[in-house]
């Protein structure tokens, strides 16, 4: 297989990169550029691959180091929940909308403060709808391990997220 | 209780999660991967030969800067005004008596007084200057004589450890006597009473 056929073979993972991507990015836009940063970083790197069977795995740790960076990057979230509001979600009403973002500025600020371990495996579970044995593989970790880490990235989220859903309920 | 209100927020996470999957996924359904991978190595390649001639300005520039404070500085130096002769005086005489007050300090059996310290360190000096001087040839009184010429308050209340002071103040000392050596009158004082070798 030459690398034209490597790089289109790894093209038909760009679901699984781009889920990666947006679980750590802020906003589509970012989500979207990370994708094609992650691709640019693999067409150069192909000639590294060196078992092809592991290439899905390969694509998904070099996600993970660029979502990474990117994440660490990001030092200031001040900025993020002002940079997020301008992030497009259509087909909402306007107070929806507006919910909608704050509370997704929330979650993407708790995600970003989960350990980077866990939050790999709740973003590839949640934002890649992988199931446990597909993350376990890829991650080369045991199913108890990416359950417990799930488990526990979770409770993390749940605590930063309950007083946002529990002023909703009282209000 | 707080089983449930946490079911709930998962819930209400989840909800979320999947409505951003979904807005994203449809929008990046509709996105040509390989035609804006193309257009972002074009574009990277553009900017990259900018950035090399925008670097190699920016040496040129760089270089071009240093050039000329170096030669501002050279110029400034050739320029620099001379200290008065008194006034370096003064400052070497703080700067031997905090020498000389460290003479009740050294861990040696037997303390030296701060005239002896100031006739060593006058004595090195000198001899490094090329003066056949010898320690304690400078009597107790013309090294009195020397300090009292300092008044007391230029005289600092410092605390000088040992290991603060050494090496390169020494050479300190040594540059600054030199500069007074070219000082008409003191290499008469000096000339009179040392014979150089």
């Amino acid at each position: 297989m030459d690398n034209t056929e490597m790089f289109g073979a790894l093209l038909e993972f760009k679901k699984a990169v781009f889920a990666v991507c947006l679980g750590h990015a802020r906003n589509y836009q970012d989500a979207e550029e990370l994708t094609q940063e992650v691709y640019l970083k693999a067409l150069g790197n192909l000639d590294s691959l060196r078992n092809p069977d592991q290439k899905k795995q390969w694509l998904l740790a070099i996600a993970r180091n660029t979502a990474r960076d990117h994440l660490r990057k990001q030092s200031r979230w001040q900025s993020f929940l002002r940079e997020t509001r301008h992030s497009r979600l259509e087909d909402q009403t306007p107070e929806t909308l507006t919910e909608k973002q704050q509370a997704l500025g929330l979650l993407k600020k708790a995600i970003g403060r989960l350990p980077e371990k866990t939050r790999i495996v709740f973003i590839l579970k949640e934002y890649g709808q992988m199931e446990c044995q597909e993350i376990a593989r890829d991650l080369d970790i045991s199913p108890g391990t990416v359950m417990s880490r799930l488990d526990r990235a979770r409770k993390g989220i749940i605590k930063s997220m309950r007083n946002h859903f529990n002023e909703k309920i009282s209000g | 209780m707080k089983k449930s209100a946490d079911d709930f927020v998962l819930t209400q996470v989840e909800d979320l999660i999947r409505f951003e999957r979904a807005a994203a996924w449809r929008r990046f359904a509709d996105v040509d991967l390989t035609t804006s991978l193309q257009r972002r190595i074009l574009s990277r390649g553009v900017s990259q030969t900018a950035f090399h001639r925008y670097r190699r300005r920016l040496l040129l520039a760089y270089l071009t800067i240093v050039v000329q404070a170096a030669i501002l500085v050279g110029v400034l130096l050739f320029f620099r005004p001379r200290r008065d002769s008194y006034q370096e005086w003064r400052r070497i005489s703080v700067v031997l008596e905090q020498i000389a007050a460290l003479g009740q300090r050294l861990p040696v059996a037997k303390p030296l007084t701060a005239e002896e310290i100031l006739s060593f360190e006058l004595g090195w000096v000198l001899r490094r200057a090329g003066y056949s001087m010898q320690p304690r040839q400078l009597s107790a009184d013309e090294l009195q004589h020397l300090l009292t010429r300092m008044p007391d308050s230029t005289i600092p209340e410092v605390e000088v450890s040992w290991a603060d002071v050494p090496h390169p103040e020494r050479m300190r000392l040594e540059e600054r006597i030199k500069n007074l050596l070219r000082d008409k009158k003191l290499q008469l004082f000096f000339n009179n009473k040392f014979k150089k070798t």
